[in-house]
């Protein structure tokens, strides 16, 4: 369905989107491709994906700095290990983990970002529709 | 292990640190393989017990143009512990590359969660 | 964000660190532990001043110039030209303390120019000044060590620099000499300074790091095997040599200068003490403001996050994952539900969030940013149809 949005969760110090992005957070170059911004990755809760994901998103880019280069430290190790289940608090289990991507890129690297993005957003369009939340994850 | 460049420069690197290790003797040595330089116990294992010595004879072209750089640079004795730290510096360089290459195909810019069947 | 720093140099930087990424990755970039190089060299150069101090003699006698002549220098040459491997371990502790003023530059550089030394982490930035200074002076008391002619010029002019400082001046002097003349007690003095002075570092890098959770201080072991590589193999290219023994009799003037440890006897040869001294203290103080909030107009305020005591059960998630050691637990009172409740530090905290993302109970924020705020722009934006 071709209405269907994928958010970006991206830190204010990763790749910088300014110049692609217009005032309401709407990427030009990508269709469907909305950004937030945020002070760092770390602030991301697993909470914020899931609401994306109820809200009819069809999947959610979280974005930070390179792994090692956090500019608070450690932000984008902890978002990365709270997805990966490496952390508490943690993705529930009925969030489609297909539909969740993670980038770590430097500020320069924007070119990077929209490449890797608008394959994410191409691909989680043509997956099939996710089933309302309250039903039980699909078998795959 | 994964691309061509990497499992490339695992096996170069691997093959420089055991070659250059393969040098640490002679350099300790006073970069020489002569028998009579050789300590006493090494050379009862080698004639008791058939053990056989490496041959050194390839390198002596390094130990003199070593020793002639070194004595220029101001070195005054001990050419061998020079060359030892020399060696052992390049084998460590060989060993970072080696690790280096297979350690970057871990790296990440991009985690995809790993779904649950 | 950047911008108090000029734009092209952390265009370069951001691009230099692009093009290393590309080719070894993030996890082996340099850059990513520019703090832990010199940490590394440290320990290099305790392991290396351990085995030195073994054989090394702390006198200047030269008054028998005979065969049986024992003193710091001879010392210092049979350690470099009779003992196995002493020129090597020599080599070693020289260029250990030459790399690790190189590296501890390129961190500061690097602090600065991706802003991290400003607001709450004005400590690691002072702290790192202090540091630098001490490194410097015991790297200069290891010059004065050999005791070559060298070590002789630059006792003397250091001796005379004090002397110049006002007030202290006299008092500065006889505490270097350990006396009022260079003796044997000197020399002492001076290896009691070069190894007290290099283990009051590791106090002064506790205050460095105490401020940040999990400090990167240990890179990678590849990364490792390249730093003590480079000093193995400068060992070999550049032998380290001694001048003449110094003899107390004569009056050297000039000497070979190590640019990394030495620039300030430059200094000092150039300019009168005055100005030498006003030159130095004006440099470190500068250095030591450079993170003055007033230098900072454009600098947003930091709003510190703020605990909802009513939500919050006690569960240390966020406290464990603060980068900044900014959330403290403190016991609950009497009467709660839960046995801790977490407070926040503000003049620690840095605004960004971690603990925001780490609790699952809603019960901490930042005051400019509430994460429910961010939850409704998320499933606004989810839902906007396209007109």
């Amino acid at each position: 369905m071709s209405e269907q949005k994928v958010i970006t969760l991206i830190c204010e110090r990763a790749c910088d989107l300014d110049s692609v992005c217009n005032d309401k957070g709407e990427v030009k170059e990508v269709d469907g491709l909305h950004v937030v911004k945020l002070p760092c990755s770390g602030m991301i809760q697993p909470l914020m994906i899931e609401a994306a994901m109820k809200a009819g998103a069809a999947g959610v880019i979280v974005t930070g700095c390179q792994i090692g280069d956090c500019y608070y430290r450690e932000g984008n190790r902890m978002i990365r290990e709270r997805l990966l289940g490496q952390r508490p608090p943690g993705l529930k289990k009925t969030v489609d983990r297909q539909r969740v991507l993670a980038l770590w890129l430097s500020r320069p690297q924007k070119d990077r970002f929209l490449s890797e993005a608008k394959e994410f957003v191409a691909f989680v369009r043509q997956l099939p529709t996710p089933p309302p939340a309250a039903a039980k994850p699909a078998a795959k | 292990m994964g691309k061509t460049i990497d499992i490339v420069l695992v096996v170069v690197g691997a093959v420089a640190c055991l070659a250059l290790t393969g040098l640490m003797p002679w350099a300790e040595l006073g970069m020489t393989g002569a028998p009579d330089a050789w300590p006493d116990w090494l050379r009862w294992v080698n004639e008791n017990l058939g053990l056989p010595l490496p041959n050194y004879d390839q390198v002596a072209s390094l130990s003199t143009g070593w020793s002639e750089y070194l004595k220029k640079a101001g070195a005054e004795s001990r050419f061998g512990d020079y060359a030892y730290s020399l060696v052992m510096g390049l084998a460590m360089i060989a060993a970072a590359i080696g690790i280096a290459a297979i350690g970057r195909e871990e790296a990440e810019e991009k985690t995809v969660l790993p779904v649950k069947k | 964000m950047y911008t108090s720093i000029p734009k092209g140099l952390t265009d370069l930087t951001l691009a230099i660190e692009k093009g290393t990424n590309a080719v070894i990755s993030n996890r082996y970039n340099p850059f990513y532990y520019h703090g832990a190089l010199p940490q590394f060299y440290l320990w290099v150069l305790f392991l290396s001043g351990l085995l030195l101090f073994a054989y090394y003699i702390p006198t200047i006698d030269n008054a028998y110039f005979s065969a049986n002549l024992v003193n710091a220098w001879t010392s210092v040459d049979y350690i470099t030209d009779k003992l196995p491997m002493g020129a090597v371990i020599r080599g070693i502790h020289r260029y250990a303390g030459d790399a690790m003023v190189i590296t501890i530059v390129l961190h500061a550089l690097r602090v600065w120019v991706t802003d991290r030394y400003r607001q709450y982490r004005w400590i690691q930035w002072v702290s790192g000044i202090v540091l630098l200074l001490m490194v410097l002076f015991v790297g200069q008391t290891g010059y004065y060590l050999v005791w070559d002619e060298r070590s002789l010029v630059l006792t003397r002019m250091t001796v005379s620099a004090f002397d110049a400082v006002p007030f202290i001046g006299p008092g500065l002097k006889t505490w270097f000499l350990n006396g009022t003349a260079i003796t044997n007690l000197t020399l002492s003095n001076f290896l009691f300074i070069h190894i007290g002075l290099s283990f009051t570092l590791l106090f002064g890098l506790w205050v460095h790091y105490v401020r940040m959770t999990r400090p990167v201080i240990t890179p990678p072991p590849a990364i490792n095997y390249m730093l003590m590589a480079i000093l193995l193999v400068v060992v070999f290219a550049y032998p380290i040599t001694s001048g003449k023994m110094a003899d107390i009799n004569s009056a050297p003037t000039s000497f070979d200068i190590d640019w990394f440890f030495l620039f300030p006897y430059w200094l000092m040869a150039k300019v009168d003490l005055t100005t030498y001294w006003v030159l130095m203290v004006g440099a470190t103080v500068g250095l030591c403001l450079v993170p003055l909030p007033s230098l900072y107009k454009a600098a947003n305020p930091i709003e510190a996050a703020e605990v909802v005591l009513s939500k919050c059960t006690g569960c240390s998630l966020c406290s464990k994952d603060c980068p900044y050691q900014a959330i403290e637990m403190v016991p609950a009172p009497a009467g709660s539900r839960f046995k801790l409740l977490a407070t926040v530090k503000p003049y620690r905290c840095s605004g960004c969030g971690v603990c925001v993302g780490a609790c699952a109970f809603d019960a901490i924020d930042l005051p400019n940013l509430l994460d429910t705020d961010v939850t409704a722009q998320i499933r606004a934006m989810a839902e906007a149809k396209p007109n």
